[in-house]
């Protein structure tokens, strides 16, 4: 009985690390996932929040006309506002960033920097920071 | 299903089905063989073939796991068993013609549900979000070991039943989601409790029905899944096949 065990405990260990064997779990990179996420979408801002000394309001653009972007795939923006652009997401310590290059109808090009608070398939938080006032972004894919 | 075909793991799943069966008719035929002498136990008339369905499901709290990602509770959620199929081997010992052991492998294709304890909010949001997502497709490599009683219920000569009880190992062969990779959140191994009833008529073919409950969990922490199975199915001896 306990060479049988032996037996097939030595079967097991050969069939495991043959099959565990044929995979490898590759690690894929935060930026690639967030490209796929936000990609091939037009992102409606739903809520507009306002934060000045611990001071917070929010405005709401529910059943309302409001600002969107589509993101492309191709790394190509195009606003409700008619600016057209590029976009890029890159990673700061465990911070995920999005840049967004806009074309002015000048020739000139804006560029705005986010961080990303939170980014979903459908439910995205951006948010910038200038001085004391910290201003988040709330967009929906759901108009 | 091109893709599939193509898959590694599906390749390895062939080599080791196609492996298991011819040594099993070889086995089953010849009483000289020799090619594996040092693996005598192996023999027609303990092994059997198995296969059947199982249903499985996830119980998942994701603790403080910290993610830049949300996902939309309402549409991963699932609490239910969904189905996956599984096939294998299983050797039977019987020590001192009293206690029935039993060695399974087999490979297993699960679907979960997926049963999120833990829910945010993201205000102004009205929805509730997850910071994790559990993968709900998994290959794995089971063994099992068991130990049979058998229960004295009517006609045992003919018709035996038998509570069955062990533990169980999961080996993941295949690979985690795009959204999992990026912390590597699952483990490779899960150790499972199996319980069940098996029913075996006059010997030409055994019913089981079991219920493996997730002892460790199958992702890393801080997240704990308890993944729970039912499996039910058929066996038949090998040297009846072949």
């Amino acid at each position: 009985m306990k060479k049988n065990i032996l037996q097939f405990t030595t079967l097991f260990i050969l069939f495991t690390a043959l099959l565990s064997g044929c995979t490898k779990d590759n690690t894929t990179d935060e930026v690639s996932l967030a490209y796929q996420m936000m990609g091939d979408k037009i992102w409606y801002l739903q809520y507009l929040q306002t934060t000045t000394n611990g001071m917070t309001t929010t405005k709401t653009f529910l059943g309302q006309p409001t600002y969107s972007i589509q993101i492309s795939i191709d790394k190509s923006t195009k606003d409700s506002d008619g600016l057209t652009g590029t976009y890029s997401v890159f990673k700061v310590g465990t911070q995920l960033l999005v840049n967004i290059n806009a074309k002015l109808p000048s020739g000139l090009t804006d560029i705005y920097n986010y961080n990303v608070n939170s980014l979903g398939s459908n439910n995205m938080v951006l948010s910038t920071t200038n001085g004391n006032v910290t201003t988040k972004y709330y967009y929906s894919t759901i108009k | 299903m091109i893709k599939f075909i193509q898959n590694s793991v599906f390749k390895a799943t062939l080599l080791f089905f196609v492996v298991c069966i011819s040594f099993c008719k070889i086995s089953a035929q010849s009483k000289n063989f020799n090619l594996l002498k040092n693996f005598k136990c192996l023999k027609g008339d303990n092994l059997y073939v198995l296969g059947g369905i199982n249903f499985s499901n996830q119980y998942i709290g994701t603790g403080n796991y910290a993610s830049n990602f949300n996902y939309n509770i309402a549409s991963i959620n699932n609490n239910a068993y969904k189905p996956g199929f599984f096939g294998g081997f299983r050797y039977e010992a019987i020590q001192n013609k009293k206690h029935v052991y039993s060695f399974e492998v087999s490979l297993n294709k699960y679907t979960s549900g997926t049963n999120y304890k833990d829910a945010i909010k993201i205000a102004p949001f009205s929805e509730s979000f997850s910071k994790y997502k559990a993968d709900d497709q998994f290959f794995t490599l089971n063994t099992s070991l068991h130990y049979k009683k058998l229960i004295p219920l009517g006609d045992t000569i003919n018709n035996k039943f038998y509570i069955v009880i062990g533990p169980s190992l999961e080996t993941r062969l295949s690979t985690q989601s795009a959204d999992n990779l990026i912390n590597n959140n699952y483990q490779r191994f899960v150790v499972r409790g199996d319980i069940g009833f098996e029913f075996n008529n006059r010997s030409y073919y055994t019913l089981f029905l079991h219920y493996k409950q997730g002892l460790s969990s199958f992702t890393k922490s801080p997240i704990k899944t308890t993944f729970n199975s039912f499996t039910m199915g058929m066996m038949f001896k090998v040297s009846d096949l072949f």
